[in-house]
């Protein structure tokens, strides 16, 4: 993640649009890090989700390959009816990781990102793992001020889907 | 150099507008978890300009900035509320405790910078981040 921080710097520099990408993704990278260091990551990765993209409501889901057993590591103000639809979709939440896609249901207009709207879904966002998926960020509705997620929201998730499953492993593999 | 308070009672926060200020600014920054802790630091740091969150634990940030407007020391110091929360009634009530300017989160370092720059002195602001400022305007009450 240090290397990631030195790489966006180096892009910091080269043009002024870059400058709140790049606070954003080097913040990003600092509070992962302290939050390993604490085992705090999933509280981290809601305070990043509210303090950065605007979203106060998100579950950090694990779901069992092959069986699509969903398991909460974190849902703050997801009801109990959410959690049970989502558990209920847990197959169809699996199919939807897909390598190097997050899901952003405004971009899209099939059947899937219907299903994932209902579940009331703005963003599935995968975890991976040592190239396997080790779960979803799932990232549901904005703050009022909030209408969509922009470019920079969209590097901060891809940051995070790449560095946050690590991160959230860390513990157990010492 | 100015000096700036940011209050907030997240980490991610506070670290961004960090961030922001030590990389584009030449303000020395100090930071509070809360409102009460706000208050205490205001009084002890004479800051130049304070960025304020709403909500915080023990003391909010109205409160704060109630608390803040009661003290001579503290009565011209601009005080920017920072909330996730835009609807107008908070923004007033905003105003009506004392602030000068609301923002409302998730933070974008373009927009902080550029209403800073009506608050603080060009010297303090790199001539980058100026730039931008003037570029794009701001809006605030002084």
């Amino acid at each position: 993640m240090e290397a990631d921080s030195a790489r966006f710097s180096r892009q910091a520099v080269e043009s002024p649009d870059d400058l709140s990408l790049w606070t954003k993704l080097f913040t990003v990278s600092q509070i992962m890090l302290s939050a390993i260091r604490e085992d705090k990551v999933p509280s981290a990765l809601e305070e990043i989700c509210s303090n950065l993209l605007g979203c106060e409501r998100l579950a950090i889901v694990e779901i069992s390959h092959g069986t699509g057993l969903v398991q909460f590591r974190r849902a703050p103000q997801v009801s109990s009816e959410m959690r049970l639809a989502l558990a209920d979709q847990g197959r169809f939440l699996e199919s939807q990781i897909q390598p190097g896609d997050i899901r952003y249901i405004s971009d899209e207009i099939d059947d899937n990102a219907a299903k994932l709207s209902q579940l009331r879904i703005h963003a599935l966002v995968p975890l991976w793992l040592d190239r396997e998926s080790s779960g979803a960020l799932l990232l549901f509705e904005l703050l009022p001020q909030r209408s969509g997620f922009d470019t920079e929201d969209r590097e901060v998730l891809r940051l995070l889907s790449t560095n946050a499953g690590p991160c959230l492993r860390s513990k157990l593999r010492g | 150099m100015s000096k700036v308070l940011l209050v907030d009672d997240s980490k991610t926060a506070l670290l961004m507008g960090e961030t922001i200020f030590k990389q584009h600014t030449s303000c020395q920054v100090f930071t509070a978890n809360d409102g009460h802790e706000a208050v205490q630091k205001a009084l002890a740091e004479k800051p130049d300009l304070i960025l304020l969150d709403v909500v915080m634990p023990k003391m909010d940030g109205f409160e704060a900035c109630q608390e803040m407007r009661k003290h001579d020391s503290l009565k011209n110091v601009p005080i920017i509320m920072v909330t996730s929360r835009g609807e107008p009634a908070n923004v007033a009530n905003g105003y009506r405790c004392g602030c000068n300017a609301y923002l409302t989160k998730p933070i974008n370092a373009k927009e902080l910078l550029e209403i800073v720059d009506v608050f603080l002195s060009a010297d303090d602001i790199a001539s980058e981040a100026t730039s931008i400022a003037k570029h794009k305007g701001a809006s605030a009450v002084e």
